[in-house]
């Protein structure tokens, strides 16, 4: 039951596919332009001594990664449910809650992961990345991980708020968590050991250290897989139980 | 006959208030039902239930004999819902809303396609079969929810002013279609519009504060309740003792004038021959006679008061 959502997803792409492909490209070059040309000069290399932009590329695909599922999710689960559209009519077909919400994760992530593969190239053709074909596939797995936390997450913030004010600062506050406290440009060890170690257990944290020591060291970290996963699993959960609650059925 | 809708002591509550209470219904298959009463009084949230858009605090509905609730996705294959305001994706065209519904159901995409045809036909749809729902009219648009809740042809559908943003030609041709499905699927619907409720129905239920206070055919809600002709006599002068006496004569109710048109009810058509025998010594110049119906229905009892 998970074709009609990408059938969909394709139709809604195919409707605004100019605005879509400009996106795509624009993106990656903005975020290269305003962390990478800037951040480089400031932190040349790492603390494991590795030139910066080399070392915040991953944090760069993440972080695309999670802008392009924010605008997805909030459609689907916020503005047309609190507007009483789309939501109300596919809830009424036979199909659970938690298949519903599989239903728009899985079209987020192929959205998300087309525009991850175009920055992937612009980021590649802008700075050389010292990295081999395991270390792309390295980076696609890293990301499907990282969309389905993300995804979770949002989707669990779309549930929780009803209005559109709440909902924009709670977004800012988990970008600009997920910026500085996730290690994503900024290494956490900069920050004093207690608010470092409390940043260093958030599961994106987990999983772009568990990147950068595979790209950069080649050691496979499973567990910074492995614990992202758990937590999008109990969130898928009980964003199916939210989903029942809101919609009271 | 054979049930298709069923309600068993079905109560609902909204933010602590109290919205249907204790309603037992059953409807047969096939039959064309209407809901009506005053702003409030439950019918929306009455068709949500039936449709399975919302849950029931207290009791149970049965669709076909199916519990609404433990029997939930059978259910949804059974009851096909258009709400009151357009709920389609904006950014979707009309047939890509119509088909991804219809794929959740699992319908083949050559039945579908087919049913949009014949159904779009009938509905006046085709033409704006591929035009984004943002760019269509709100008319065209709840024809189109009609449209979506028939894609997967479910025998029972719950319709929330089907004919709402509707042209007086579009309505009459929505009415016709719904007709034809008379006896092959089982019709709810709210209307405000009377008088098209007076013309497609074989049964109405009246609700009030969450209760069904009357329930049966036009014709038979009159009877037991009312079974009042309204008349109306214009004579050429109507002297103050004259309407006096007319007033008082026991078979007529609630007299009224203006000028010298003298307007009251009856039981039956026969008060007007009593009062007219009583006048005999005035000239008339103009006579009105009319049957109530539901709108004189409803503004009796919801007034409480009934014909005095």
């Amino acid at each position: 039951m998970i074709w009609p959502f990408i059938q969909r997803r394709l139709w809604l792409t195919q409707n605004r596919l100019i605005t879509t492909l400009a996106f795509a490209l624009a993106l990656p070059v903005f975020l290269h332009v305003v962390v990478n040309l800037g951040m480089k000069n400031l932190v040349i290399r790492s603390i494991q001594q590795i030139p910066y932009e080399q070392w915040v590329a991953p944090g760069l695909v993440f972080l695309l990664a999670t802008i392009t599922l924010i605008p997805i999710i909030y459609r689907e689960l916020f503005d047309l449910r609190i507007h009483h559209k789309a939501l109300q009519s596919i809830s009424m077909a036979p199909l659970s809650k938690v298949n519903i919400i599989v239903g728009f994760l899985l079209t987020a992530m192929l959205e998300s992961g087309f525009f991850v593969l175009v920055g992937l190239i612009v980021f590649s053709s802008l700075t050389p990345l010292s990295i081999g074909i395991s270390g792309y596939l390295m980076i696609v797995v890293y990301i499907v991980v990282l969309d389905i936390l993300n995804a979770n997450v949002l989707v669990f913030l779309s549930l929780l708020t009803e209005r559109v004010t709440i909902y924009i600062m709670l977004i800012l506050s988990m970008i600009v968590l997920l910026i500085f406290g996730s290690g994503l440009v900024i290494e956490i060890e900069f920050y004093p050991t207690t608010v470092g170690q409390f940043f260093s257990w958030f599961p994106t944290s987990q999983l772009i250290r568990g990147l950068r020591m595979f790209l950069f060291a080649n050691i496979f970290d499973w567990i910074s897989l492995v614990y992202p996963l758990l937590i999008s699993v109990l969130l898928l959960f009980v964003n199916a139980e939210f989903l029942k609650r809101k919609l009271n059925q | 006959m054979e049930a298709s809708v069923t309600l068993k002591r079905v109560g609902k509550l909204v933010n602590g208030r109290t919205i249907l209470a204790g309603m037992s219904f059953g409807i047969e298959k096939g039959s064309i039902v209407a809901i009506v009463g005053e702003n409030n009084a439950g019918k929306s949230m009455l068709l949500k239930m039936i449709s399975g858009f919302e849950n029931p605090e207290h009791g149970s509905i049965f669709i076909h004999g199916l519990d609404s609730i433990h029997r939930r996705d059978e259910v949804r294959r059974l009851v096909g819902y258009v709400p009151i305001n357009i709920d389609f994706d904006p950014w979707l065209t009309l047939k890509q809303n119509v088909l991804f519904i219809g794929m959740l159901y699992g319908i083949a995409p050559s039945t579908m396609e087919k049913r949009i045809q014949e159904y779009g036909e009938a509905l006046g749809l085709l033409d704006s079969l591929d035009t984004r729902i943002q760019d269509l009219s709100s008319g065209i648009a709840k024809r189109g929810m009609l449209l979506r809740a028939l894609v997967h042809d479910p025998p029972v559908l719950v319709l929330d002013e089907p004919t709402a943003f509707q042209d007086a030609e579009m309505s009459r041709r929505i009415w016709d279609f719904l007709e034809r499905l008379r006896g092959e699927k089982t019709i709810l619907f709210v209307s405000q519009n009377f008088h098209e409720i007076e013309q497609v129905h074989d049964r109405i239920l009246v609700l009030r504060e969450g209760k069904v206070i009357l329930d049966g055919s036009l014709d038979r809600l009159l009877e037991s309740t009312m079974d009042y002709h309204q008349f109306q006599i214009e004579f050429e002068d109507l002297p103050e003792t004259t309407y006096t006496a007319l007033a008082k004569m026991n078979v007529v109710v609630s007299p009224s004038r203006q000028g010298n048109m003298f307007t009251f009810y009856g039981r039956t058509r026969k008060v007007l021959f009593q009062v007219m025998e009583a006048a005999h010594e005035l000239t008339m110049v103009d006579l009105n006679l009319k049957k109530l119906g539901l709108q004189d229905l409803l503004d009796s009892e919801f007034s409480r008061e009934g014909l005095r």
